[in-house]
């Protein structure tokens, strides 16, 4: 997945948080969004994810040559996000069937618990995640990020709340990733910034 | 697209059958409402045209009670972003349609069949244009509070700005409902019902039309 | 500034010959008024057509044509001053059905160069439409180019473009308040009561209610950017709603206003076709100057938001 970012700017109450940010991502690569806090990292990941519109500037991404439009960018893209809250009424294997069925994708009661595994979740709990620690949340996240294997993946802040073993997970995950598609993280923690092939600081006010 | 949307519909009846939020207070409300109108109206004897109209001034107040949960559950739970995520916004759109069309017809056959029970004085002369009118109603109820309700969604005083952005736009349905259902109950004549079931039907299209069109502009941040 | 002070004149100017110029009906009106009630007055304007003779019981009468070109005998109780020398007259009568003469009750003047007609029903108050139709229409004007931007707002997302739709709308609130004021005033002396739930009442109370709804949803969002996306996006739903009110109410309710369904008196006011040509000058000078008066309105709130950036330090 090619990314292509010109002259991104986005105004919260007619205030600039930032402006005319430029970069391009390929494939293949884990680039990095750092900056202090309250300097936009969630923001510009929110634009690149197509979930906020900038006040200034596009994005356009493809694959393999192809355009993808920001309505379609769904589809091809995984997210992940302290902000982000998944149905807590559902068990884990609800909420897993249910993302699978709004994508339309076929997952059986054994691709479930193999993500369950994946990231180290108990298979067998039935209760709803509602009652889930949020190290455990955020393992859910990362199942809801790539259940439908995308070609990209934006992870914010992504070892938040994790324990080693979670962290290890993540870094799998990315090392996965990384093989066939792009992931962009926005972080400011080093273990995750090692993990970056280049970065891009942010230099918005908070 | 509409595999999308059905799936949002079940997660949403789902999720509802799970934590009974809405239904049992909305059915609560219905009986309540019903139970202050036959105590005001002990002794009185209305007319069925009379009768009509607080018919659907309570299919009116449960639908600004109800009609708006779905979006703003998803609001205020925060799934919004997760919604976002997993499909575009003419599905959202339509699942949360469906649902509230679902929701807004179980309410308002409750609510029929309440009135035919209870109040002796409702007689209806052609009941099936009736029926077909009270259906052509609801779904005009659910298409135009869908779009207000994903409005509110995002605003502040979500509870009392329902009524208030709904009711100028919904109130030619009101009428033009109101006239109807007052022919089928009086005097049915099909030359004096059908502009305003023309009417009806007219609403239904245009105000689908405009929310498909104007729904992701609201949707997204 | 010159364009400014020819305004105010333009608007005072068309506002005192809209209220000064009298009201003078002709014969077709008194034979109309007769059938309903004989005792009724009304103002006529005539020319004299024959010298002034004495009648039997003491007073005098003249032989005089109504505008239509209507000969008539205009009976005097006392033979009116330079009666041999004046070639036309203003003045309030009635017409007698069984004698089948014209009793003038008070001279009021000459004949007038223009007046307007005589509309049986509205007389003097049909006066208020130079100023209540103009704010009618306005009210209309301001809500259509509020929407117009709003959609502007939508496409480039430009808060330039909000703040012109706020703008509008704020100055449309306004004169639908005026409207609906000036509106009710009058009913209650033309109708009886101030709000009758005629149709194009009944569309303006409408019309107050969206543009309520529309300023409570504004106050109710913090970020702006949303704040217009949702205001733009209310806008655009109450334009293709409320136009339905049109169909619906003459379904629902008797019309009252000139133009309605069922409206077969006072036809020439508003229909432009049949008004009389010198109220339609009047009106449309009034309507462009409420045009010009809303442009200016529009402009000074233009400039007060600039200065309101400016001092927030967030000009653009
Ligand atoms: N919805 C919003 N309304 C108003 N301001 C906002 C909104 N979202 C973000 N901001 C502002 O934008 C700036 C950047 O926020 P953002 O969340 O992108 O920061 P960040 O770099 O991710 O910070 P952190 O390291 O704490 O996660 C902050 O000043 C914040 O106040
Ligand atoms: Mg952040």
């Amino acid at each position: 997945m090619q990314i292509s970012a010109t002259g991104i700017g986005k105004k919260f109450n007619r205030r600039s948080i930032f402006r005319e940010v430029d970069f391009s991502v390929e494939t293949g690569e884990v680039f990095g969004i750092i900056g202090r806090n309250g300097s936009g990292k969630s923001t510009l990941l929110r634009i690149i994810g197509g979930l906020l519109s900038p006040s200034a500037g596009s994005i356009s991404y493809g694959i393999n040559g192809t355009d993808v439009s920001v309505e379609h960018l769904h589809r091809v893209m995984g997210y992940a996000a302290p902000y982000l809250t998944l149905y807590e009424e559902f068990s884990a294997a609800e909420n897993i069937a249910l993302y699978a069925k709004i994508r339309g994708l076929q997952k059986g009661s054994s691709d479930i618990a193999a993500l369950l595994d994946r990231v180290g979740l108990p298979t067998d709990r039935k209760d709803p995640i509602r009652a889930y620690s949020s190290g455990m949340m955020q393992r859910m996240k990362l199942i809801f990020s790539i259940l439908h294997e995308p070609p990209l993946l934006l992870l914010d802040e992504p070892i938040s709340n994790l324990d080693r073993e979670g962290m290890a997970v993540v870094y799998d995950i990315v090392a996965e990733q990384k093989k066939t598609g792009t992931v962009i993280i926005a972080t400011n923690d080093d273990e995750d910034i090692a993990q970056c092939d280049r970065t891009l600081r942010v230099e918005g006010r908070a | 697209m509409l595999k999308q949307a059905f799936a949002i519909f079940w997660k949403d009846l789902a999720s509802e059958l799970r934590t009974r939020y809405a239904i049992n207070a909305l059915l609560m409300f219905v009986v309540v409402t019903l139970a202050v109108i036959m105590f005001a109206l002990v002794g009185e004897t209305l007319s069925p045209g009379a009768l009509t109209g607080m018919l659907w001034v309570v299919m009116f107040f449960a639908a600004m009670s109800g009609l708006s949960r779905s979006f703003v559950a998803e609001e205020e739970r925060g799934t919004s972003m997760t919604l976002q995520l997993l499909a575009t916004p003419t599905a959202i759109y339509l699942g949360k349609l469906l649902f509230n069309l679902l929701l807004v017809l179980a309410l308002n056959i409750f609510i029929v069949l309440l009135f035919l029970l209870t109040m002796d004085q409702f007689t209806v002369a052609q009941i099936d244009l009736f029926w077909f009118v009270i259906l052509l109603g609801s779904i005009g109820i659910a298409s135009a509070t869908t779009i207000i309700a994903a409005i509110i969604a995002k605003a502040n005083t979500k509870g009392t700005l329902f009524p208030v952005l709904s009711f100028p736009v919904i109130l030619p349905l009101l009428m033009a409902g109101i006239s109807a259902t007052k022919i089928a109950v009086e005097e049915p004549m099909w030359d004096t019902v059908w502009p305003d079931l023309q009417l009806l039907g007219s609403y239904i299209v245009v105000v689908i039309t405009i929310s498909f069109l104007l729904f992701e502009f609201v949707w997204k941040d | 500034m010159w364009w400014k002070l020819l305004l105010f004149f333009w608007i005072a100017a068309f506002s005192a010959v809209g209220l000064v110029t009298p009201i003078a009906g002709s014969l077709t009106e008194l034979s109309m008024i007769a059938q309903w009630s004989a005792e009724k007055a009304i103002p006529v304007k005539f020319r004299t057509a024959g010298e002034p003779v004495s009648a039997e019981d003491g007073g005098w009468v003249i032989r005089g044509t109504d505008k239509h070109g209507h000969d008539a005998d205009f009976h005097f109780s006392a033979i009116p001053e330079n009666a041999g020398t004046r070639d036309g007259y203003l003045a309030t009568a009635r017409y007698d059905t069984t004698a089948h003469r014209v009793e003038v009750v008070e001279v009021l003047g000459e004949y007038p160069g223009f007046s307007f007609p005589f509309i049986p029903g509205l007389e003097e108050r049909a006066k208020i439409i130079f100023f209540h139709v103009p704010m009618a229409w306005m009210t209309v004007v301001a809500f259509l180019v509020s929407m117009w931007f709003g959609i502007q707002y939508l496409r480039k997302k430009d808060l330039e473009d909000d703040f012109r739709s706020v703008a509008s709308a704020g100055l449309g609130l306004l004169f639908c308040v005026l409207a609906t004021t000036t509106g009710s005033l009058w009913a209650k002396f033309n109708w009886g009561s101030f709000w009758n739930w005629d149709p194009r009442q009944t569309s303006i109370f409408v019309l107050l209610l969206v543009y309520g709804a529309y300023f409570a949803l504004r106050s109710a969002v913090e970020i702006e950017e949303k704040k217009a996306t949702l205001s733009a996006v209310y806008n655009i739903i109450a334009a293709a709603t409320v136009p339905f009110f049109i169909f619906i109410m003459p379904r629902i309710m008797p019309g009252l206003h000139p133009g309605s369904a069922d409206d077969n008196s006072a036809g020439p006011v508003v229909s432009s076709g049949g008004m009389d040509a010198i109220m339609r000058f009047v009106l449309y000078s009034m309507l462009g100057g409420f045009l010009v008066l809303y442009g200016w309105l529009m402009r000074i709130q233009g400039r007060l938001h600039r200065i309101k950036l400016k001092r927030a330090e967030l000009a653009p």
